[in-house]
C-alpha cells in the first residue's frame, strides 16, 4: 500500500498528475491524495503516515521555500513539481528527491516515481543537498553537511552526530537519508553512513574487525560487507 | 519729537561707525591675507584636498566679512575729507549786501547757525553757506570741491566765483535746478596755505516739500579723484549688476521656457529687482541728474527696497516651502508699513523696510533649518551674516555693503537652486525609468514563468482530455494578452478598456481553477481614465491570496464622481477560514502587486491619489482616489 499526497492548487494540473500517477501505479495498490493547499495536507499528514509527497512550491502566491524546511525534516520523500525550475539546484539543496518541471510529461512522473520507489539505491542526483532539517522542540532546524560527524540508525529514525558531539533525531529512515545526501555519503554499517570524506584512517582489529578513525577523532564501526567497497575507495584516493 | 529721535538715531549711529573704523583701521589687513595664504599653502601640502575644501568651507564667512570689511575702507569707497570743515548757514538774507561780501573770508558769520549733513533747511528759500577751513599743506596735485546740495548755486573760494550749478533765482520761475553733485577745480593760486572760506549762495525752490531732509555734502580734494569718485563708488555694484541682471533674465527664461516653478520665477523676480535697485542706487554717481529730480530716485530706490525686500521673504517661503504663508507675508507687511509711517526721512524709512524683510527672511530660514529643509542652514547663514552687517554698519549698507551682501546671497542661492534642479532633473529621469519599468512589469504578468508554465500545462491536459476546452482557453488567453498588450505603453486607459481586460482575465481564471468568477460593475462611468491593469491588479491577488474553492465568487467594482475626483471601491469576498491570514499575509507582503497599483497612482498623479485598504468580516475593501479625467480631455492632453 503505497500512500501518496498530491498539494496542488490549480485543478487542472491536479488532474493531470494525478492521472499520470494512476497510470503508472496501476499494479500497486496506491492511495491518492490531494490538497490544493498545504495547510489542509499538513493537517492531514499531522494523523497519517505517507509515504511521498508531490509538491508545488507556488501556492496561492506564497513562496514555497519555506514550507519545504518543514517537509524536510519529515519522514517521507518530497518531489517539487513546480514551474521554478531556475530554483531547482536550491530545492535540492533543501534535500528533495527529485525536482519535475512544468509543464510535464507522464515519462517524467514515471521517472520521479521510480526513484521514489527504488530508494535506498545508489543517489543519481545531479545536485543533492547541502543540509538537512530536523525537528526539534517543535521548531525546524537547518543542521549543515559540514557539522555532522556521522549518521547512526535509531530505530525507524536516524540520529545525526555532530561535530560537537550533541545528536538531532531526523525523521527520515537511514536509507531516505542516503537518497538525498552527496555522493560521498556511503554506507559503512548496517546502521552507520559517514562520508568518505571524513574517514582519516581503516582500523584493522583481529578476527575480521574492522573500524574507521574519522578525522574528528571518532571511531565508528565498518561492517564486514562494506569493507570492500570503502577499501577500494581508499586506494582510488 | 520726531526729529529729535531722528537725530540720536543719526549721533549713535555715527559713534558706532567711528569705532568700527578705528578698529579695523589699526588691523594690518595685508598682513592677515598673507598669513591667511601661508596657511592654505600649508594646507594643500600636509593636508588631503577634501579637508582643504572643509577648511575653506568653515573660514568662507570669515573671508567675507574681512573682504566685506576691507572694500568698505578701501579708496574705492566714498573719499573723505581730511580736512576739518566747519560749515554754517544763513537764511538772513539782507538784499543790500553784495555777493562778494556775503562770500569774502572777512565776512562776519559768528552768528550763523552750524550744520551738520542733514542740517539745512526745510523750507524753499534762498540761503547762504559758508564752509571755514585751514588748508595747512601745499598740495602738488590740482585740488577741487565736490558740493552737494539740493539746489542751484553759486560757489565762492575765499569770495572768487569758483563756478555756478544751475542758476540761483528768487522763486521757482526763476531758478534753474542744478546738478545733485558739482565739482569745481581750485586754481592753483587760490589754495594757498591759510584759513580759507568756501561759500555757496543756494536757491532750493525746486526742492519737493516731501522731502524735509536736505543732504549737504562739501568734500576737499584732489580734483581727479573727485570727478572719478561716482564711478569708482559704484565700479563693483555695475559689475554685479551685469551679473545679476543675467542671473535673473536666466532664471525668468528658465521659468518660462522650462520648468513653471514659483520659486524660479521668484528668484528670477529677485534678481531682476536687486538689478534695478542697484541701477537706482548708482544712477546718482554714474550719470548723475538735476536736484529736483533727487525726490523721485529716493522714491524709487524705496519702492525697489521694498520690492526686493518681499521677494525675498516670498521667494524663501516659496523655497522651503513653509506653511503659514500669507501670515509670514502680512506681518512683514505690518512690520514695512509701520516702518515707512514711523521714519523720518526716505533713506531711514528704506533702511527700516529691508531691515524689516530681512528679518522676516531670517525667521523663516530659521524655521526651515528647524524643520530640516535642505540648504536652510546655508541660506539662514548668509541672511543672518546680511543682517547682522546692517545692524553695525547701518550707513554703510545701503552704499558699499549691499550690493556685496545681495551678491553672496544670490550666489549662495543659485548654487542651492542649481543642485535642486539637478536633483529633479535626476528625478525626471528616474521617473521616465519607473514608466518604463513598469510598462515591462505590465507585460511581465502574461509571460512570467510560473504564469506561462501553469497554463501551459493546463493547456497540455485540455489537449488530451478536452480539445474543445483548450480551443476556448486559447482563445479566453489571446483575448488577455491583445488587450493587455494594447495598455502597455500607456499611462492611462479608459475604464472600459480596463474592465475588458479583468473580465478576460476572469475568464482564463474560470477556466484554470474551474470556479466561476463574475466582477459586478454597477452603473460605471466607463469614460474615466485609470492607469492600466490597477483593477486588474486587485483582482489578481484576490485570487491568488484568497483560497476560493469552488461555486461562485463575485467581486464587485464601483465608483462614486466627485467634481474633480473619481472615488473607486473594489470589493472581494474573504474566504471566512483565511480571513486571517489572508489579511496578514497582505499586510505583511505590501504584495508586489499593491507595489505595482501605487507605482502606477504615483506615475499618473504623483501625491494626488489615495488607496485605502480595509478587511471587513467577509469581504477585502479596496478604495481608490484619484483626479476625475474623462477619456476624451485627457485624449487632448495627449
Amino acid at each position: 500500500m503505497l500512500n501518496i499526497v498530491v498539494v496542488e492548487d490549480e485543478a487542472l494540473i491536479s488532474q493531470r498528475l494525478i492521472r499520470f500517477l494512476n497510470a503508472e501505479l496501476a499494479d500497486h495498490t496506491a492511495c491518492i491524495r490531494h490538497f490544493s493547499s498545504l495547510d489542509d495536507a499538513e493537517e492531514y499528514l499531522s494523523s497519517h503516515s505517507i509515504d511521498l509527497l508531490f509538491l508545488d512550491l507556488n501556492l496561492h502566491g506564497q513562496d514555497g521555500f519555506d514550507l519545504l524546511k518543514t517537509q524536510m525534516a519529515a519522514s517521507y520523500h518530497t518531489i517539487v513539481v513546480s514551474a521554478n525550475t531556475d530554483r531547482a539546484i536550491e530545492a535540492f539543496e533543501y534535500g528533495v528527491l527529485d525536482f519535475v518541471g512544468k509543464p510535464f510529461s507522464q515519462e517524467r512522473i514515471a521517472k520521479a516515481l521510480a526513484r521514489a520507489l527504488t530508494s535506498g539505491k545508489v543517489n543519481t542526483n545531479p545536485f543533492t543537498s547541502k543540509s538537512l532539517s530536523v525537528e526539534r522542540q517543535g521548531r525546524i532546524e537547518l543542521v549543515a553537511l559540514s557539522d555532522i560527524d556521522y549518521i547512526k540508525a535509531s530505530g525507524h529514525y536516524s540520529e545525526l552526530v555532530l561535530l560537537d558531539g550533541s545528536t538531532r533525531l531526523h525523521n527520515k529512515s537511514l536509507s531516505h537519508i542516503l537518497d538525498i545526501l552527496p555522493n560521498d555519503y556511503r554506507q559503512v554499517h548496517r546502521s552507520y553512513v559517514v562520508s568518505v570524506a571524513r574517514v582519516k584512517e581503516m582500523l584493522i582489529h583481529q578476527g575480521s574487525q574492522y573500524e574507521l578513525l574519522l578525522a574528528s577523532g571518532s571511531v565508528i564501526p565498518l561492517g564486514r560487507t562494506y569493507y570492500k567497497s570503502i577499501k577500494n575507495n581508499f586506494s582510488i584516493n | 519729537m520726531m526729529v529729535n529721535v531722528t537725530g540720536v538715531k543719526h549721533k549713535l549711529r555715527e559713534e558706532l561707525h567711528q569705532r568700527l573704523l578705528a578698529c579695523t583701521n589699526s588691523f594690518e589687513i595685508d598682513n592677515f591675507i598673507d598669513t591667511l595664504f601661508q596657511t592654505v599653502l600649508f594646507a594643500i601640502k600636509t593636508l588631503r584636498v577634501n579637508a582643504l575644501f572643509k577648511l575653506l568651507r568653515s573660514i568662507q564667512y570669515v573671508v567675507l566679512l574681512v573682504l566685506l570689511v576691507w572694500y568698505a575702507n578701501s579708496p574705492l569707497a566714498a573719499p573723505e575729507n581730511n580736512i576739518q570743515i566747519r560749515s554754517l548757514y544763513s537764511e538772513k538774507l539782507d538784499a543790500h549786501s553784495s555777493s562778494a561780501e556775503w562770500a569774502s573770508l572777512t565776512f562776519n558769520d559768528r552768528e550763523w547757525k552750524s550744520i551738520a549733513q542733514h542740517g539745512l533747511p526745510s523750507q524753499q528759500a534762498q540761503y547762504w553757506i559758508r564752509n571755514h577751513f585751514t588748508v595747512s599743506s601745499q598740495e602738488t596735485h590740482e585740488q577741487g570741491v565736490l558740493l552737494s546740495v539740493l539746489g542751484a548755486y553759486e560757489l565762492y573760494w575765499d569770495g572768487v566765483l569758483l563756478g555756478r550749478n544751475g542758476v540761483v533765482g528768487e522763486n521757482a520761475q526763476t531758478e534753474i535746478p542744478g546738478d545733485i553733485e558739482g565739482v569745481f577745480h581750485v586754481p592753483k593760486i587760490l589754495y594757498t596755505q591759510g584759513p580759507h572760506v568756501i561759500s555757496a549762495r543756494v536757491s532750493s525752490y525746486h526742492s519737493p516739500d516731501k522731502l524735509r531732509q536736505r543732504t549737504f555734502w562739501i568734500l576737499l580734494g584732489r580734483y581727479e579723484n573727485l570727478i572719478n569718485s561716482g564711478y569708482r563708488q559704484n565700479l563693483l555694484p555695475v559689475t554685479m549688476l551685469g551679473g545679476i541682471i543675467i542671473i535673473g533674465l536666466y532664471f525668468l527664461m528658465m521659468y518660462f521656457l522650462y520648468q513653471r516653478t514659483q520659486q524660479i520665477l521668484l528668484f528670477g523676480l529677485l534678481c531682476v529687482s536687486i538689478a534695478f535697485l542697484l541701477l537706482a542706487e548708482s544712477y546718482r554717481g554714474l550719470f548723475g541728474y538735476s536736484y529736483d529730480w533727487h525726490l523721485y530716485r529716493l522714491i524709487s530706490v524705496l519702492l525697489l527696497n521694498a520690492l526686493v525686500a518681499g521677494l525675498l521673504l516670498a521667494f524663501f517661503l516659496q523655497r522651503f516651502s513653509l506653511s503659514h504663508q500669507k501670515i509670514w507675508l502680512g506681518t512683514t507687511l505690518a512690520l514695512v508699513l509701520l516702518a515707512s509711517f514711523s521714519t523720518e526721512g526716505y533713506d531711514g524709512a528704506t533702511y527700516f523696510i529691508f531691515l524689516a524683510g530681512l528679518l522676516s527672511s531670517l525667521c523663516v530660514t530659521f524655521v526651515a533649518v528647524k524643520q530640516k529643509k535642505r540648504d536652510a542652514i546655508a541660506a539662514c547663514l548668509s541672511l543672518l551674516f546680511v543682517t547682522i552687517l546692517m545692524l553695525v554698519f547701518p550707513r554703510q549698507f545701503m552704499d558699499s555693503y549691499f550690493f556685496l551682501c545681495f551678491g553672496l546671497l544670490v550666489l549662495f542661492t543659485l548654487v542651492s537652486l542649481t543642485l535642486d534642479l539637478r536633483a529633479r532633473q535626476k528625478q525626471h529621469e528616474a521617473a521616465l525609468l519607473m514608466s518604463a519599468r513598469l510598462e515591462i512589469e505590465l507585460l511581465k504578468k502574461n509571460i512570467q514563468p510560473h504564469f506561462i508554465l501553469n497554463t501551459l500545462t493546463a493547456i497540455e491536459e485540455w489537449i488530451e482530455e478536452s480539445p474543445k476546452v483548450a480551443i476556448e482557453f486559447i482563445d479566453a488567453l489571446a483575448n488577455e494578452f491583445r488587450v493587455m498588450s494594447a495598455m502597455a505603453n500607456q499611462k492611462l486607459v479608459p475604464l472600459a478598456q480596463e474592465l475588458c481586460l479583468c473580465r478576460s482575465h476572469l475568464e482564463i481564471m474560470g477556466f484554470r481553477t474551474q470556479i466561476k468568477f463574475l466582477l459586478n460593475t454597477v452603473e460605471l462611468n466607463e469614460n474615466v481614465m485609470v492607469p492600466p491593469a490597477i483593477f486588474h491588479t486587485l483582482l489578481e491577488n484576490a485570487i491568488s491570496h484568497n483560497h476560493y474553492r469552488s461555486g461562485s465568487i463575485v467581486f464587485s467594482l464601483s465608483l462614486v464622481e466627485q467634481e474633480n475626483t473619481c472615488v473607486f471601491r473594489f470589493i472581494a469576498p474573504l474566504v471566512a477560514a483565511q480571513h486571517g491570514e489572508a489579511t496578514d499575509r497582505i499586510k505583511s507582503e505590501g504584495g508586489t502587486g499593491l507595489r505595482y497599483i501605487k507605482a502606477r497612482l504615483e506615475e499618473s498623479f504623483s501625491q494626488h491619489w489615495s488607496l485605502h485598504e480595509e478587511a471587513q468580516a467577509t469581504q477585502w475593501i479596496t478604495q481608490i482616489t484619484i483626479p476625475k479625467l474623462l477619456w476624451l480631455n485627457a485624449k487632448v492632453i495627449n
